[in-house]
């Protein structure tokens, strides 16, 4: 009897201890290709989760700026700087955006000899927004902030009308000029 | 206990596979995500830049006295009623050519780096269509001589064309459709011609046309339209330089 009794212990340990080294260390392996997978799972969520999120951002911004950019157009042809202003109070009904919107002088003799040029534009567009002696300079904005380095940028040609002169002389034309939208959040 | 090692391994390698492949899609999808809105923006702008451009073209005014700044003179028109009057005459639109080219270029200024543009006046007369004006504004990639293969220089260049053939919409058409993508602008306008009488006019319908694509390789198709080119600005040069081919304006400053 005291020997059966050894037998059987030995034997159940021999049979409980072939492999075996808990509930969780006989699965260890296989917790690996899955750490492993939950790892790789998480960032490629998180890498799509980012870019969406980017993206969605970038096609506000373009968004926003064609909003602006429709209220500051109007049909194209701006009667003087006091459409101008009439078109800015719109435009700063939109409230979801920082903007700042302004007109530069377009050439409409660019091919003749010695014509007036496009000279194209930076960051520090709004020193260069049309600015004629006998008006205010037509410039609009939402916001008295600097521009950040990351904003978003579009132009559209309008057709701007000019008083000219005094007196007899006084007449009035249409300029070709830019509107030019900026936005940042 | 062995064997149950190796099935939980080898689910643990299924769910691996199966995330892996998830993966994948996430981010081939994510990496794709929005290209085709972006295209939209894109077109979009294209679109309201070529619709802005044709109205401020139109809207915007030139001298009576050729040469004369706007300023400085005291008799102004609409761009639009001097075509129309410079039409009425000669059913040609000459006197203005030089006037409506400064313009065109002039508003395209701001794109004109990286964009090619074609502005036409068509109309129909006794059934065809004629071109009452046709400009195309193209950059040219050029070898220049002694140069290595890929060391090409662009020169932009303004063509004014007078298109013999009455085929010559459909080639223009045949040419834009092989440009990608598109943006047109088009309207229509009443011209006046004076009746032989010199007594009375009469009104014909002719459709203005702005249309603007990036830059690329011009199909064949553009060598059927006998267009001389009139401006040529080379890369670095700030003017551009006049040539004196038969479609190009011979008065005016």
């Amino acid at each position: 009897m005291r020997r059966l009794i050894i037998k059987n212990f030995f034997c159940g340990l021999k049979l409980k201890s072939k492999g075996f080294i808990g509930p969780i260390g006989d699965d260890l392996p296989s917790l690996i290709p899955l750490v492993f997978a939950l790892i790789i799972f998480f960032y490629s969520f998180t890498f799509a989760w980012n870019i969406y999120d980017e993206r969605n951002s970038i096609f506000s911004d373009s968004v926003d700026v064609f909003n602006v950019a429709h209220a500051m157009r109007g049909s194209s042809y701006i009667s003087g700087f006091e459409d101008f202003q009439e078109n800015c109070s719109k435009a700063r009904s939109i409230k979801r955006v920082n903007f700042r919107v302004g007109l530069l002088e377009l050439s409409s003799n660019p091919l003749a000899e010695g014509g007036e040029h496009f000279a194209g534009f930076g960051r520090d567009v709004s020193d260069d927004f049309f600015d004629p002696p006998d008006s205010e300079k037509f410039e609009c904005s939402n916001s008295s902030d600097d521009i950040p380095p990351l904003y978003s940028l579009r132009f559209f040609p309008v057709a701007l009308q000019r008083d000219y002169g005094e007196g007899n002389d006084r007449h009035f034309f249409v300029k070709p000029m830019l509107l030019v939208v900026i936005t940042w959040q | 206990m062995n064997g149950k090692g190796q099935a939980s391994i080898t689910d643990a390698l299924y769910f691996l596979l199966i995330v892996s492949a998830l993966s994948v899609f996430l981010f081939v999808y994510s990496m794709n995500y929005g290209s085709t809105v972006a295209d939209q923006i894109e077109r979009q702008f294209g679109q309201e830049y070529a619709s802005s451009s044709f109205r401020t073209i139109f809207y915007n005014s030139t001298p009576r006295i050729p040469g004369e700044s706007l300023e400085e003179t005291l008799e102004v028109d609409y761009l639009l009623a001097a075509i129309k009057e410079d039409y009425a005459d000669d059913k040609k639109i000459n006197r203005t050519r030089e006037v409506l080219a400064n313009n065109i270029v002039g508003i395209m200024e701001p794109l004109h780096d990286s964009f090619d543009y074609a502005f036409y006046v068509y109309l129909e007369e006794a059934g065809a269509q004629k071109f009452a004006f046709l400009l195309v504004s193209l950059h040219n990639r050029v070898l220049p001589e002694g140069r290595r293969v890929g060391d090409y220089t662009t020169d932009a260049i303004v063509y004014l064309c007078e298109p013999a053939e009455l085929t010559s919409l459909d080639r223009l058409e045949a040419m834009l459709s092989k440009l990608g993508t598109v943006s047109r602008s088009e309207s229509r306008m009443r011209l006046p011609i004076i009746k032989e009488s010199g007594q009375s006019t009469d009104l014909v319908t002719s459709y203005v046309n702005l249309a603007m694509w990036v830059s690329t390789q011009i199909p064949e198709e553009f060598n059927d339209l006998n267009c001389d080119p009139c401006w040529i600005k080379s890369q670095g040069a700030d003017e551009w330089e006049k040539q004196n081919g038969p479609a190009c304006p011979q008065l005016g400053p």
